[in-house]
Formats: C-alpha cells, structure tokens, sequence
C-alpha cells in the first residue's frame, strides 16, 4: 500500500505541480459554464419539461467536451514513461504492476473528480443568486454526477489502455478519441435506423448517453420514490414514471434575474 | 552471485541472446563486453527482470529471476543504459521517490539520501530540475538511484557511455570504489575501461559468449601474445635453425638488418616464455644481444580476434 501511494502522489504532482492540471481545469471550468449559460438561454426562451440538470448533461457540446477531456487526462500516462524509458526503471524496481497501473489510473481519475468542482459550484450558484426556485432537484443532480463519475471511471480507463498501446503521447490520445467516439456513436444507431432493428436494446444499453439519461433520472427518482409510504410497488412505479412522462409537475420558463445594480455603479 | 543456466531469449525468429551460461561470485567486479547488438543489454533486461526470458533460468542471491522478480529487484541496482530518469523532478525528489519505492523511508531514507550523493557527488544538485542538469550528472543521479538501497548487485549498463573523458574517470573511479562493498556487473563496450576496473571479464558475441576469464588470463592466452622479438648479431641461418629447434617455438622468420644484426620474429605456444632460453643460446654462442622482447597483446586485441566476423 506504501509503494502504491508513493505513486499515486507522485502522479497527482505531475498533474498539479505543472501547468498542465490548472489548464484542463480552468478550461472544462469555462466550458462547462458556457454549456450552463446556453441551457439557461434555452431555458428562458421556451419552456422545457425536463429539469436544468438533465438539460445540461444531454447538451451536444457537454459530450464534445466531455469525451474529449480522457485523451487529455490519460495520454500521457504510459506512453511517457515508454518514451523516455523510465518505464525500464519503474518495472525493476520491486513494484508490483498493479501497483503502478492503479495508481495512474486513481491519479487521472482523481483529477476528473476535481474538474467537476466547478460545475456543482456553477449548479448551486444558480439558487444563491437568484431567487427563484432551482429548476432542478439535489437528487437529480447527485444522480447526474454518479452518473458522470461511473462513466468517467470507464472512459478513464478506456484512456488508460490507449496510453499503454504506444509510447507516443498523440498517437495515444487518438486512439483514446477513436475508441470514445465509437462508444459514442453507436448510442446514435437507433436514431439512425429507428428503434424498430432487433438489436436496438442492445445499442441503448451501449451508447453512453442512453444509460446516463436512465440512470441519472430514474435511479435517483425510484429511490425518492420507494421512499414514499404510499409506494406499494417502486419498481413499477419507476417504469411508468419514464414511460408516461414526468409525473413531476413541469417547470415553467425562468425569468432570468438581472443582477441587482448598485446605485454608485452607475456613478462611476 | 549470479548464477546463469542456458538463459535464451528470441525476439519473434531473431535469437538475441543464445543458451548462455555463466556465474559471478560475491565481490567481484565483472565486465560484460560485446559488440553492438550482442545481446549484453537483452541479458541484462532479463536479469532484472524487466523481460521475460524465453527458455532457461537464472537465479540472483538464490531467488529465481523469474519466480521471484519482486525477491530479486528488491536486491539489485539497475542503471540503465541511457539513464531515463524523470526530467522534471529536482534531484532530491527524485531520490526520495526511487528510495521510496525500495522501500526506505523517515530517518533511514534521509541519511541513505545524503549518504549516495556524497557519494555520487550531487550535494551542490540536489536542488536543481533534472532536466537542467548534464549528460555527466544525470549518470551520477542515476547511479545513486540503483545505489540508495544498498544493493548486493550493482548491475550497470554503459555507465560511461556518452560522456567526456574526465567524467568517464570520474564515474570509473566511483565504481572501483563501490567495487569494494559491492558485486558489480557493468556492460561496456570500452574496454580500457574494463582492463582497468574489472577483475573478471565476460566477451559476448552474437547472443553466445566467447570467453569469460580474468583480463589477464584473456591476454595471456591469446594468439599474438606468444610473440617475441630478438635483435641478435650472429650468422644468420645457423641462429634461425638453432632457434627453431627449441621444443615451445612454432615458427621463426629471420630479416636481415645492417652488420650482420639480424632480427628475428618468434611465435611461441601460449602460456609461455621462450626468452631466456633464447638468451641462454646467445650467451652460448657468444652472439651480442640489443633488444629481447616480448609483445604484451592488449584486451583489444583480444576482444577483436573473439569478435571478429571471419
């Protein structure tokens, strides 16, 4: 265990001690506050059933941001130490290879985590400041962000096993790309080809989005429900819920607060 | 030591490395020497561990290289050829790191810390990023990195190569010196180096070894060592044949030189000294002498006649 966390500092400095690890999250920071902004416009312009959350997860550019985030995070991981051969080191010295592979893993995943700091700040920021009512619950955005975090925790290792196919560290991050998209892709196949092909359930339960949509809004939901005294059977209920439609009463447009301004503000 | 039974090692249809066998003792300071592409560095990734080998075993401080990998490295030093060490940690951090992984911490991996780079001489880096540092440091740093455990073998792979002169004798004189706590197998392919730090000596060629003996005993039993030169003043065919006819020499030739000196060329077997019976003859015959010598063959010379291609 010592040996294992000698690594997994020694990776999470070199994510953090260089201006690498600030960059990625001053960037997903920015975009996720560009998605955050777009959704709300969306919100203001016509009235959506679904909530903030799951508006901001199902957007176009939150996946073009988000599959793109894992080359980054992991390409350098093996194909570095290859390149420059300190790899040779690392396997003669008396480490146990689950140790080094679990480390790099843990250390990327762990700066996943941090990177999504800022958009639960962006989410809670949303109530403080305003004074209307969260157009989401606590629940759907915990659901959403298990939902993030299992899918990171895929693809990181989906990023992980391109780093240690080559030791170039672009080649690497293409590969990465390449397997993301495909993943990616293949939730689009119903779409394609309508939902009527014998293998449509198995394209749904593949596609990345698909799972995240379900999981995030009926996980979280059932167990609000089960909770309920009156819920006799959760599991159906949970199904009809989905199938039916909202039963949560729709939110109405927002009406997007200005900031309140300061009489000597506009002194100045 | 070591102890090396028939280790092969193929590369898909190429065979680098060819059923070798061999054995280091405790203490002794070996050189591994070949040509590029001999298959010295592939025996030493095979011996740390760092690849499998195809068929055979091997066994370092009795644990089995292979089934006991962990046994093993826990126990050696490795330097690697090149020395690939982290470029953007400074040289402190880097030893604590590498320290760390062998399993050395608190108090103990502080004094082993400074201990190495005293005496690797990287007390005035410590400080600096490894990528700043020259081909001449880095070499030391990564000395000290295979050294902060106290290991029972030092395995090192070209520790000289690519530096100048004066780091080439400061590195060789660090290793006689660590040749005195340490077993030490170093590759080269520098061989003044090996003559002048080694005490054993292991030729590879095309994955087989060619011969494994002390320098001295290489040079003693070569082909041009059984050469002497005698400068004689005498009638010249009576002195050849009467040369000729001493039970060691294999081959007389004669050359004339000015006022009936004469100067001949004798191939004697090796493991032997035909000198002074062949100054016992002059002095028989009264036959004035200016130069008796014996041709002194050089590890190079060696080295090129077990390496060469013909």
């Amino acid at each position: 265990m010592r040996t294992f966390r000698i690594l997994f500092l020694k990776e999470l400095k070199s994510y953090f001690l260089s201006p690498f690890g600030w960059l990625i999250l001053a960037f997903s920071a920015l975009m996720q506050g560009i998605i955050l902004s777009l959704v709300l416009k969306g919100f203001k312009d016509s009235p959506r059933s679904e909530s903030l959350v799951h508006q901001f997860f199902q957007d176009t550019f939150f996946w073009f941001f988000f599959l793109f985030l894992f080359p980054v995070l992991t390409m350098r991981l093996f194909s570095e130490e290859k390149r420059s051969g300190t790899l040779e080191g690392l396997l003669t010295a008396p480490v146990k290879i689950w140790h080094i592979v679990l480390s790099k893993f843990s250390a990327a995943y762990l700066c996943f985590l941090i990177l999504w700091i800022p958009s639960i700040i962006h989410f809670k920021l949303f109530t403080i400041l305003t004074d209307v009512p969260a157009p989401f619950t606590n629940y759907e955005l915990i659901g959403a962000l298990i939902g993030v975090f299992l899918i990171g925790s895929l693809f990181t290792s989906i990023g992980c096993l391109a780093s240690s196919l080559t030791s170039s560290q672009i080649i690497a991050g293409l590969i990465c790309v390449a397997f993301l998209l495909i993943h990616f892709l293949l939730g689009f196949v119903t779409t394609f080809f309508g939902s009527q092909i014998p293998a449509a359930p198995l394209f749904d339960f593949i596609s990345p989005q698909s799972s995240f949509r379900v999981g995030s809004s009926t996980l979280v939901r059932s167990f609000i429900i089960s909770q309920r005294p009156d819920s006799s059977s959760s599991l159906l209920t949970i199904f009809s819920t989905t199938d039916a439609g909202n039963p949560e009463p729709c939110l109405t447009p927002l009406q997007i607060t200005k900031w309140p301004r300061h009489q000597n503000q506009s002194n100045v | 030591m070591i102890e090396i039974a028939n280790l092969s090692k193929q590369y898909g249809r190429h065979t680098a490395v060819d059923k070798i066998s061999f054995e280091v003792t405790k203490g002794d300071i070996v050189g591994f020497l070949g040509p590029n592409g001999a298959g010295k560095t592939t025996t030493l990734r095979m011996l740390t561990g760092f690849l499998p080998p195809t068929s055979g075993a091997g066994r370092i401080a009795g644990k089995d290289i292979f089934r006991e990998s962990l046994e093993v490295r826990k126990r050696i030093g490795y330097m690697p050829e090149n020395v690939p060490l982290y470029t953007d940690m400074r040289v402190r951090e880097y030893l604590r790191f590498r320290g760390g992984l062998r399993g050395l911490a608190g108090k103990k991996l502080k004094n082993r810390m400074s201990e190495v780079m005293e005496t690797c001489g990287l007390t005035d880096v410590r400080r600096k990023m490894i990528k700043t540092l020259s081909k001449g440091y880095r070499q030391r740093v990564g000395l000290a990195d295979a050294l902060i455990h106290e290991p029972d073998l030092l395995i090192l792979d070209e520790p000289t190569n690519g530096l100048d002169p004066n780091q080439i004798r400061a590195i060789r004189n660090l290793i006689q010196n660590l040749g005195k706590k340490h077993t030490i197998l170093l590759s080269t392919h520098i061989l003044s180096e090996v003559e002048m730090t080694c005490n054993k000596v292991i030729i590879i060629d095309q994955g087989k070894i060619k011969a494994s003996d002390t320098p001295e005993n290489l040079v003693n039993s070569m082909r041009q060592a059984g050469r002497i030169t005698a400068e004689l003043q005498c009638p010249g065919p009576e002195a050849e044949n009467l040369i000729s006819s001493l039970s060691e020499v294999k081959k007389v030739t004669r050359e004339a030189l000015e006022e009936n000196w004469h100067r001949f060329t004798v191939f004697v077997a090796p493991h032997t000294d035909t000198r002074l019976k062949i100054g016992n003859l002059a002095s028989e015959h009264k036959w004035p002498i200016r130069s008796l010598d014996r041709r002194i063959g050089t590890l190079e010379e060696v080295f090129v006649e077990l390496t060469r291609k013909d």
